[in-house]
């Protein structure tokens, strides 16, 4: 593997991405997001979410090159989006920007947002009732049992962030990034300049690229994923 | 490249150029708002006023009727609208809705433009303390406030590095600081130099070192107290203390610490009286009423903040005009104990100067206004307990009634749980139980 970062121009932004246990570094380009913003918006619009709605997006700061994308995609779509940070302290916020918006989809769910929600005696299923809900891996079981809460994953593979389409698969953007299986590994390539470049990036994720066409109508690239993806 | 001493130019404005243009930038404003918001419409229904009853800055502090959180939550409870009716909410030009910090109630939403009167302000402000295109910023904020969408910095050649307000992403900041070398902390408060304090106590890390790129750094959440301003400038990290300005604005020190500058081509401030709500000369101690004269997506008209100050228009040492604002203390915060007034600020050096609770992490617990004793829940750091907790109690107490003579009653938790009823930059410090 080998990440090439450019030296002679700076970045817009310095975020970060997970490298099994270890948080890396990842200085990019707006111009980087907004490439993957418009692939993002033509899978978005499958769900016929109505312009002018308000998504709530559960994020980091540091988060920037996973859901910046994805907020320049809602914002493609003619939606508006709002934020809470995703920890246990900020789980209020959630269930107070649902309660004021009623948003039709919650993106980026996690554990820690789901405990802070029941220690602080919240109703999940009033919550999230009616919502399409993208969960991280750690929260996507916890979710399952609630019958009117269309819950759907999503993933971060090293600097690849995959959503799921309305038939539940996996979509990346397979114009920025080629992914290949390699015995027990992905590897995970850039295919067009980056500040940061990206060549066989490896990592233990049990999922591999789809050959065939998803049934959701996205011409995004797809992940077929083992059974113990999720936490 | 000689780069100018202003990011933008009108921070060089003159007294009486600023004053000829705050006079048409009202009226525009006004109108807007009248037209557009209609919680301010409301307002001035009810006043009997319309845009047409002032034609000068003075005549329209004597006309326009006060708004004030409480008017805003009030619309939105009774019209079921999430943005108060201030905020319009404009397609193609609201971007993103941000939300207040939400310390004391349900978090208020604000309608966010492409760029915000915030964003533009706090560049102003790093530009001020000396950083420079090329130089990188660590950025420690939410996500609340705009997403992932904020690119101003960017765009003018200020790589951010992202970091939370947590004890692991504090190590890694100072690991991207001894990295990237950067110009300007935006922002610090007093958890983030609690936990670097703790940081350097555990480590080889040399603060001197790790901030010896750094022109200074924006603080904020609340004020810094005397022991973190000492700690901070024996690492050299220059603090530039910044407080809210009517919500949507944020306003900054100077190199010179004499107030915070409120940009005057951004907003128009004002003093009440807090009893008789009437308007007060700059210099009298007053309510600080503000006026956002850009903002067209959150409209606020003559917003009362609750934030009592002084006002200062004269030349600032830093070479600016536009006005500066000391702060005494929050209206709201204001415990009344035996006829006396206690402000939080009136405690954090008392506790301060004991080492379990150094981090001045307290809450008064006001059950009413009044009161004939002060109520404390402090927090200390069970590590730094030199005896056992009844003592701890003890020395408080003694300290705390023979510094303001007054009675007091003193509960002590762990400051972790204190530490929970964040937004992580600063806890409620007024609470009724």
């Amino acid at each position: 593997m080998s990440n090439a970062v450019s030296s002679n121009k700076l970045p817009d932004f310095v975020g970060r991405f997970r490298q099994g246990e270890t948080d890396v570094l990842l200085p990019g380009l707006y111009e980087e997001l907004d490439r993957s913003a418009v692939a993002l918006a033509q899978m978005l619009s499958l769900f016929g979410f109505a312009p002018t709605s308000t998504v709530l997006v559960i994020s980091q700061i540091f988060e920037v090159a996973q859901f910046g994308p994805i907020e320049r995609a809602i914002q493609f779509l003619g939606m508006l989006c709002t934020n809470a940070e995703s920890t246990r302290f900020d789980a209020s916020r959630v269930e107070s920007l649902c309660r004021q918006f009623d948003p039709p989809a919650v993106i980026g769910l996690s554990l820690d947002t789901i405990e802070g929600l029941r220690e602080l005696g919240y109703d999940l299923p009033e919550i999230f009732e009616g919502r399409t809900v993208w969960t991280r891996p750690d929260a996507f079981y916890e979710l399952q049992s609630l019958e009117k809460v269309r819950v759907l994953p999503m993933a971060f593979l090293g600097p690849v962030t995959a959503m799921s389409c309305p038939s539940g698969n996996l979509h990346y953007d397979d114009r920025e990034w080629a992914m290949l299986r390699e015995g027990d590994d992905l590897t995970i390539s850039s295919r067009v300049p980056r500040f940061m470049e990206f060549s066989g990036y490896r990592d233990a994720f049990n999922a591999a690229p789809a050959t065939r066409a998803c049934g959701c109508g996205s011409k995004m690239g797809w992940l077929d994923i083992g059974a113990e993806f999720y936490v | 490249m000689n780069y100018p001493p202003y990011l933008d130019p009108i921070e060089g404005a003159d007294r009486a150029f600023l004053d000829d243009w705050r006079e048409g930038a009202i009226r525009q404003a006004a109108e807007y708002a009248y037209r557009m918001a209609p919680v301010v419409r409301d307002a001035w229904n009810r006043a009997g006023v319309t845009p047409s009853d002032f034609t000068s800055s003075e005549e329209f502090s004597q006309a326009v009727p006060l708004i004030d959180k409480d008017s805003i939550r009030y619309f939105r409870d009774k019209h079921s609208d999430p943005l108060g009716g201030l905020g319009s909410s404009i397609p193609g030009m609201t971007v993103s809705i941000g939300t207040t910090s939400g310390t004391t109630g349900d978090p208020t939403p604000v309608p966010n433009w492409i760029c915000t009167g915030s964003e533009q302000g706090y560049a102003r402000d790093g530009w001020q303390i000396g950083a420079r295109p090329g130089d990188y910023i660590t950025h420690m904020l939410f996500t609340f406030r705009g997403g992932h969408r904020r690119r101003y910095n960017a765009q003018f050649g200020f790589p951010e590095i992202f970091f939370t307000m947590s004890p692991g992403d504090i190590a890694l900041a100072v690991d991207a600081s001894l990295q990237f070398r950067p110009t300007l902390w935006h922002m610090c408060s007093t958890p983030v130099l609690l936990m670097l304090e703790s940081l350097f106590e555990r480590s080889d890390h040399d603060p001197v070192d790790v901030f010896s790129s750094y022109k200074g750094a924006i603080f904020g959440g609340e004020p810094l107290s005397g022991r973190l301003k000492a700690l901070t400038k024996s690492w050299g990290f220059e603090m530039f203390e910044t407080t809210s300005l009517g919500e949507v604005l944020g306003a900054t020190e100077c190199q010179a610490h004499d107030g915070f500058h409120a940009y005057e081509d951004m907003a128009f401030i004002e003093t009440i009286d807090p009893v008789s709500r009437t308007p007060l000369a700059d210099g009298e101690i007053g309510e600080l009423v503000v006026t956002s004269l850009d903002d067209r997506l959150t409209p606020l008209i003559r917003y009362a903040t609750g934030d009592l100050v002084t006002i200062d228009r004269s030349l600032c040492a830093c070479g600016r005009n536009h006005a500066r604002f000391k702060i005494l203390g929050r209206a709201s915060d204001q415990t009344i104990i035996n006829g006396r007034s206690v402000l939080p600020r009136d405690l954090m050096e008392i506790l301060a100067d004991h080492s379990e609770t150094r981090a001045a992490l307290f809450q008064i617990v006001r059950t009413e206004r009044e009161m004939d004793k002060l109520i404390l829940r402090i927090g200390y750091d069970p590590n730094r307990l030199q005896d056992d907790l009844f003592k701890l109690e003890g020395r408080l107490c003694a300290t705390l009634t023979e510094c303001l003579d007054l009675p007091v009653q003193i509960e002590l938790v762990c400051e972790a749980e204190l530490l929970k009823l964040g937004p992580p930059h600063k806890i409620p410090r007024v609470t009724n139980a």
